[in-house]
């Protein structure tokens, strides 16, 4: 039987973006695991990807994400106490970049925007 | 009269004298507690973590205490210091310049000195420690654009008789609501209600956040008329509680659509579009959502 190549380039589109799927490496707003928040950046071209925010006072070097072999996605996971913190990622050290998906978005005051992740007390 | 006597009356005054000085002493110091306590600056570790970061980047130490003279400012009138310690990191982490910083404290600590007048207002004798939180969130709130006279609007509608008394920490969670609300660009009379009518219903501070953030994400059903503000209200007040709102319950938010997600930005954090919305005709000019 032969499955049509729309079909299957849809149900791999569908596999590598669910928030459902604990090993995806596609692109999601940050998911609560019982690890942690686990975040999720694609930049194929980044040495290095830092995650930073306001739970880690804007750290450029405190957390560090991991490349995912093969592929652009750099993901971390970080325990976070329920409440809502700020983020951005920090791209080959100098580089700031507003979180392309984030369950909320405010100002940051200066005119970028920072990304928003809520922990909620059930979360943890 | 004797002599024992005499001696007897001048003890008695004397004593009665010493017992008002020491009443006058014990009342004076428990009124200029609450400002000793919170009166604070910031401690040398967080201001030599802010100089490095700062000469780091090419700055000078005498910049940086600049910035940390209005957090200190702010220490000293028993205001919260560390969301503008923690602006001032962030700042200074961005790459940049102090002006630009010194201007975004200072708004920030207007923000902190309204909201903690307003929690004063509703409850005088708080402490400094217990009025942290919600001058914080308060304030918070005012930056993402809620004004004092709508906050003034929430207190009077939750408390009409009947309802239990509004807490700080209630009244901030209200506002915080609403300035999601408004983040939305829905009618604020009508938000105003809901969060009023919530915090009147004894919902809980974050339990109101959540409610403003979820009707943030639901703003489309809000405007196309498949659901409505004054119908959230109705519901609360007949005494649905925050998890039987939204039938569908709270899900994660969807991800936004690419027009309107922030534009990646080269070294610095540049201002990222926002797609053009109908603003509603009651929305105040001259506020922003700033965090």
């Amino acid at each position: 039987m032969r499955v049509p190549l729309s079909i299957v380039l849809m149900a791999a589109a569908v596999a590598a973006t669910s928030p459902s799927c604990a090993t995806t490496t596609g692109p999601t707003t940050p998911v609560a695991t019982p690890a942690g928040v686990r975040f999720v950046f694609v930049h194929a071209e980044a040495r290095s990807v830092t995650l930073v925010g306001s739970f880690n006072q804007w750290s450029t070097s405190s957390h560090p994400m991991s490349r995912a072999q093969s592929s652009g996605a750099w993901t971390a996971v970080v325990a976070l106490p329920p409440g809502e913190h700020l983020f951005m990622y920090v791209v080959d050290g100098a580089q700031w970049i507003s979180p392309p998906l984030a369950e909320d978005y405010v100002d940051d005051g200066f005119g970028a925007k920072n990304g928003v992740v809520v922990v909620r007390p059930n979360e943890r | 009269m004797g002599l024992g006597r005499k001696m007897e009356w001048w003890l008695y005054g004397r004593m009665n004298v010493s017992r008002v000085v020491t009443a006058l002493l014990v009342i004076a110091s428990g009124l200029a507690s609450p400002a000793l306590c919170a009166a604070q600056s910031v401690p040398a570790a967080e201001r030599e973590a802010l100089v490095r970061l700062s000469v780091d980047r090419g700055g000078r130490p005498e910049e940086v205490d600049a910035l940390i003279r209005h957090a200190n400012e702010a220490g000293a009138k028993g205001l919260p210091m560390t969301p503008l310690t923690n602006k001032i990191r962030e700042g200074l982490a961005k790459g940049y310049d102090v002006p630009r910083i010194e201007s975004v404290i200072k708004q920030m600590a207007g923000h902190l000195e309204s909201a903690d007048r307003m929690v004063r207002e509703l409850q005088p004798a708080s402490s400094g420690a217990g009025r942290e939180a919600p001058v914080t969130l308060l304030a918070d709130a005012l930056g993402g654009g809620v004004t004092a006279d709508e906050v003034a609007e929430i207190r009077r509608l939750s408390q009409a008789s009947g309802k239990p008394a509004l807490s700080p920490d209630g009244l901030a969670g209200a506002a915080k609501g609403l300035s999601f609300v408004k983040d939305a660009r829905l009618p604020v009379t009508e938000g105003t209600a809901v969060m009023a009518e919530a915090a009147g219903r004894g919902f809980r501070s974050h339990e109101m956040v959540d409610l403003g953030r979820e009707i943030k994400r639901r703003e489309r059903d809000y405007r196309e008329g498949r659901a409505s503000l004054p119908a959230l209200r109705e519901a609360i007040a007949r005494g649905a509680r925050p998890d039987q709102l939204f039938r569908d319950g709270r899900t994660r938010t969807p991800d936004r659509p690419a027009a309107a997600r922030p534009e990646p930005t080269a070294t610095r954090p540049e201002p990222a579009a926002r797609p053009e919305r109908p603003r509603p005709p009651d929305r105040p000019e001259g506020t922003e959502r700033t965090r």
